[in-house]
């Protein structure tokens, strides 16, 4: 069985983000998503970099598609995940839940 | 509006003109909400980000160099002074100073680039400290002794593990590439500087440009022994 690529946390957070917007993930959706979610709001030089990446990896597939005035006539760039990225997703998540089993972090708040 | 055309252009030299366009796109998206410098600011950072650790690396290895080659140098005319070697262990100990300059400029490009986990960046950082040890105390046997020891170890290891044996091949290639060129250079500003005694500030210049052209063949023959050898390694572990 091939071993899928290892995921990043931030490569993860990318494709959660990516898997949760749907068709309409593109950078700026990507992004937005990624801010309301964590709180964090990542530079556009690493996530376009993480994207770029991600594609090169057949994590992610993209597409072009419709352009607006407001981005000067410049089409988006639809990205969506692949079954690969899909499968390596599952298998980084399944790995911090079989360590997080067995602690009581979530139910126990920040208390230590 | 910022001059989206301009940075359109900018982008495409580094990341092709389709994603140029679109990353551009999205910025204006966002840019109504946030200005001009927020604009240009991100533009910014979309080059530098893939860039940043071979930029960092180039600029180590080129700084580590010159201060190993001070301090090697350094020791050495003070150990000749003192030990006298005869002229092979002379030339030996001259052919190993700059294995051990080459090998410390490849430990600094790598550990920026690919990280302390890497192969790579272990061997080379491992066989630089033995190289340096040798050199400083070739006429030490307590010494000596235990580094070529140390070697035999850390090959014996290398040649164990498939990833380890790719990085070994990597920075032995990239030594041997390193030294050819760093040759060639040397002797190229030799006879440029015999045939033009006079003109110092010309000498000058080219001696400057030659440790930036040593420092950016050997990282060159770095990167593309690594390519070559360890192709499924090429990202950076921490980005992973």
């Amino acid at each position: 069985m091939i071993r899928p690529p290892a995921l990043g946390e931030f490569e993860q957070v990318v494709l959660l983000a990516i898997l949760r917007l749907g068709e309409t993930a593109y950078g700026v959706t990507v992004r937005a998503e990624i801010v309301a979610c964590t709180g964090r709001a990542p530079t556009p030089g690493a996530l376009y970099t993480t994207l770029d990446r991600m594609e090169d990896k057949g994590l992610i597939q993209s597409h072009l598609g419709d352009s607006t005035p407001q981005r000067g006539g410049r089409a988006k760039r639809y990205v969506k995940v692949t079954k690969k990225g899909r499968y390596a997703l599952i298998e980084a998540q399944r790995q911090y839940q079989s360590l997080l089993r067995g602690l009581d972090l979530l139910e126990g708040g920040t208390d230590a | 509006m910022p001059s989206s055309r301009f940075a359109e252009w900018m982008l495409s030299r580094f990341i092709g003109r389709s994603r140029a366009s679109t990353v551009v796109g999205d910025l204006l998206e966002t840019t109504q909400r946030r200005g001009d410098l927020w604009f240009w600011t991100s533009v910014a950072s979309v080059i530098v980000w893939p860039f940043w650790r071979k930029l960092f690396g180039y600029i180590a290895a080129f700084f580590l160099a010159d201060y190993v080659s001070d301090v090697l140098s350094h020791s050495i005319h003070n150990v000749y002074a003192t030990h006298q070697p005869t002229m092979n262990i002379a030339m030996l100990l001259g052919a190993l100073e700059i294995v051990a300059k080459l090998l410390w400029m490849n430990s600094a490009y790598s550990l920026f680039r690919f990280g302390f986990k890497d192969h790579f960046a272990q061997l080379a950082l491992a066989l630089s400290g033995l190289a340096t040890a040798s050199v400083y105390f070739w006429w030490s046997r307590p010494v000596i002794l235990p580094c070529l020891f140390a070697l035999t170890l850390v090959i014996f290891l290398s040649v164990l593990t498939a990833s380890r044996r790719a990085a070994l091949l990597a920075l032995t290639g990239a030594v041997g590439l390193g030294f050819v060129g760093w040759y060639a250079v040397v002797v190229g500003a030799n006879v440029l500087h015999h045939h033009d005694r006079d003109a110092s500030v010309l000498i000058y210049l080219v001696t400057s440009a030659t440790d930036v052209v040593i420092v950016l063949i050997a990282l060159t023959a770095c990167s593309r022994m690594r390519r070559v050898f360890s192709p499924a390694q090429q990202l950076s572990p921490s980005l992973h």
